[in-house]
């Protein structure tokens, strides 16, 4: 009975062992954590050339993730891909508003932000309504991820679910040296 | 000439025939699982014997794996300046490729070796069919128990192989290269797709299991019950379940990765 | 005897009537072997037949012994009674049923009042002596478990190990392991008792045992038991009837008396082992002289 006894505890531990490794797996080493993320809110965007974005890729302000790109799809109408992201709100949490739909400053000149439930129209992004977004390229030979500015110029901001309309697509870099070579002909 | 042919068509005869053999030992194994239910005792020590024995084996070749990952990944990585996807680079390899091939292959040599001899001895013995003269199935009794503890055995071992890997890794890149500790994690958790790479890895090494513990046990309940047969018995094991890991993964990948 | 009447067969069909049936069956043989041909599947076809009509009877009650020379097929023959191997033409009869028309299930419980002694004891090695004979119990009935103890230990102590309950099967002698099969093989309370060579490399004490204990199993426990066996005295002067096997077929048959005085020279030969006679010394092949004036040219 006694040996019987280590045997289970040995298969216990084993089968402990093996499931918290596929755990670890699944949420440290891959992502399933930000699949199962509490849904943030969504944003988009329209670009002429998206290069090699895909779907999960980060969505990143001043160098830091905030969310990801959840959808990509082509509007048939103007001929230019759709980008979908999604904002984890922990990351880039909503702001509150006043009735002119001006940011609430507390009594240290800081903005108020909502709670994760925040709605519109008394919370907004703190993104500006001449935000921009563009592709960028992580490294030389890295992969291509979705990089926002927060704008500035104008008094709005935007909502959730609204359209970041300032853009700049991918660039290709057979474009480029396209383009340079037709203006070296030209100049000649 | 004709001598040849006769021998060879003789051959294949028998290559179908023991590929027929295999099958119904399948469904005959199979069909005793259902009832180790309520006797899973018998499995569990079984787990015991496949699973705990194969483990340090396989937590210190993955430990090694992945060093050695790390090591060569960074000599590549380092002359375009991209050391800090050495961690993608490990935890991808792992993941997808090396974490359950390797265990699996260490898995046909440490655990489907020691089956086919035990079940091989126990034939060679007449243990089976001492048992079969009791009036109790020794596919039921024997081999049932074994073939699911190997089952449910190589993916966890698969899982624990790869994570060590993936330390394994960690550990010559960040401490000892000074590979940036942030950019090693956050590559890597950026670009291992659960839905894409884990679980693809776990499904190979669901079917590697099965595969392995299958060949293993048949070669054992179908070895010719002398010592020479049971060693010729454990050999073929080896072979044939290394063979078929590496070829079921070809298939696997095209499958999962190709399109 | 040799053909079933109809009123046999409709007995047969009636399950629950069996202890009338079985009354009924009292005077008939056991084991009834009639034409029997076998022959192993190699592995590329068929081999020569190992049998080639054999004829049988095991009485009820009775000690018989197979006895014939290595690779006749006795243990083959146990297998059939068995059976763990099915004939190629023939008939074998276990009280009363057909084996060749049973299914996997009524084969089972045939079995399971069939008890086998092989020839290495066949124990499970991963399993204390009191776990192996305890094995069939467990399998087969739902008894609590201090029943399973008191039966085992009943078991043991008949044949004498019960103070080796606790010991593995690699820690007992050759003797001692049959032994502990034996209890194991009586476990069911069977009604015959199938033995492949128990007495083969057992030193003079333990074979003395193993005698005493065949005998005294088969009286007490009302046993029915085939003694398979290659050691003439010893075999002979257990059983009750003998049969002799050579070469496919069945040779002699009698009680010890008769075999002892047949006049056959092949069983003269077999039961005092001269290395000549009927059975050549030599296996067949060129005259020797013929090979050597060949090899000088």
């Amino acid at each position: 009975m006694k040996q019987s006894r280590a045997v289970e505890i040995w298969v216990g531990l084993f089968m402990g062992i093996g499931i918290a490794a596929l755990v670890v797996l699944a949420f440290y080493v891959g992502n399933l954590s930000s699949y199962n993320s509490v849904t943030g809110y969504r944003l988009e965007a329209r670009f002429d050339e998206i290069g090699g974005l895909k779907p999960r890729a980060p969505v990143t302000i001043a160098g830091v993730q905030v969310g990801r790109v959840v959808a990509i799809h082509l509007d048939s109408q103007e001929y230019r891909a759709v980008v979908e992201m999604e904002i984890d709100p922990e990351k880039m949490p909503l702001q509150r508003l006043n009735e002119e739909g001006e940011p609430l400053i507390d009594e240290q000149g800081l903005r108020v932000m909502c709670d994760r439930n925040g709605e519109p129209p008394h919370c907004s992004t703190v993104l500006y309504e001449d935000a921009s977004a563009s592709i960028l390229t992580a490294g030389m030979l890295g992969e291509q991820y979705m990089g926002l500015e927060p704008g500035g110029g104008a008094l709005a901001f935007l909502y959730p679910g609204d359209e970041v309309r300032m853009t700049q697509s991918s660039i290709a870099l057979e474009q480029v040296i396209g383009q340079f070579l037709f203006n070296q002909v030209d100049q000649e | 000439m004709s001598e040849v042919v006769h021998q060879w068509l003789l051959s294949l005869f028998s290559l179908f025939r023991r590929l027929g053999r295999g099958q119904f030992f399948l469904f005959h194994l199979l069909g005793g699982i259902p009832s180790l239910i309520p006797r899973f005792r018998l499995v569990i020590q079984q787990l015991y014997a496949i699973g705990v024995h194969s483990l340090t084996i396989v937590m210190v070749a993955g430990l090694f794996v992945g060093m050695v990952l790390g090591l060569q990944g960074y000599n590549t990585l380092v002359d375009f300046g991209a050391e800090e996807s050495l961690g993608v680079l490990v935890a991808l390899s792992l993941v997808r490729e090396l974490g359950p091939v390797v265990a699996a292959l260490l898995f046909a040599g440490r655990a489907g070796s020691a089956l086919t001899a035990e079940i091989g001895l126990m034939k060679a013995t007449e243990q089976l069919s001492g048992m079969e003269m009791m009036a109790v199935d020794p596919v039921h009794r024997m081999i049932s128990p074994r073939f699911l503890a190997g089952f449910i055995s190589l993916p966890l071992l698969t899982a624990i192989f790869t994570l060590l890997g993936v330390f394994g890794g960690y550990f010559v890149a960040v401490p000892l290269l000074g590979v940036d500790e942030g950019a090693f994690w956050s590559q890597m958790q950026a670009r291992v797709d659960f839905f894409e790479d884990i679980q693809s890895g776990v499904i190979k090494s669901v079917v590697f299991g099965f595969v392995v513990s299958w060949i293993a046990l048949f070669e054992g309940y179908d070895a010719t019950a002398t010592s020479e047969g049971v060693s010729r018995a454990t050999t073929r094991t080896v072979v044939h379940a290394s063979l078929a890991i590496l070829g079921l993964d070809f298939v696997l990948t095209a499958l999962m990765f190709g399109a | 005897m040799a053909k079933p009447t109809p009123q046999r067969k409709k007995t047969e069909s009636t399950r629950g009537r069996g202890r009338r049936r079985s009354q009924k069956r009292r005077a008939e043989p056991l084991v009834r072997i009639r034409d029997l041909e076998f022959s192993h599947e190699g592995r590329y076809g068929t081999c020569p037949s190992l049998f080639k009509g054999i004829n049988l009877d095991i009485h009820r009650g009775k000690i018989v012994a197979i006895l014939g020379p290595s690779g006749t097929g006795k243990t083959t023959l146990l297998r059939l009674i068995g059976g763990q191997l099915s004939a190629s033409a023939g008939r074998v009869e276990v009280d009363g049923e057909q084996l060749s028309t049973l299914n996997r299930k009524g084969l089972y419980r045939l079995r399971r009042r069939i008890g086998m002694l092989f020839q290495s004891g066949a124990l499970l090695t991963d399993m204390t002596v009191f776990e192996n004979v305890a094995f069939p119990i467990l399998e087969h009935t739902r008894l609590p478990g201090k029943m399973v103890r008191d039966l085992v230990w009943m078991k043991l102590e008949a044949v004498g190990l019960r103070g080796a309950e606790a010991l593995m099967p690699a820690e007992l002698s050759g003797g001692m392991a049959r032994r502990v099969a034996l209890a194991r093989a009586i476990a069911l309370d069977p009604m015959m008792v199938l033995y492949d060579e128990p007495f083969t490399g057992q030193d003079p004490i333990s074979m003395g045992v193993l005698m005493k204990l065949i005998r005294e199993l088969n009286q007490t426990l009302r046993l029915t038991s085939v003694v398979v066996s290659h050691d003439v005295e010893e075999t002979l002067s257990i059983a009750d009837y003998v049969y002799l096997l050579s070469e496919g077929q069945v040779v002699g048959k009698g009680s010890p008396q008769q075999i002892r005085q047949a006049q056959s020279p092949w069983i003269q030969q077999f039961l005092k082992g001269e290395p000549d006679g009927p059975v050549p010394f030599h296996y067949p092949a060129e005259p020797f002289h013929t090979v050597l004036m060949g090899a000088q040219e």
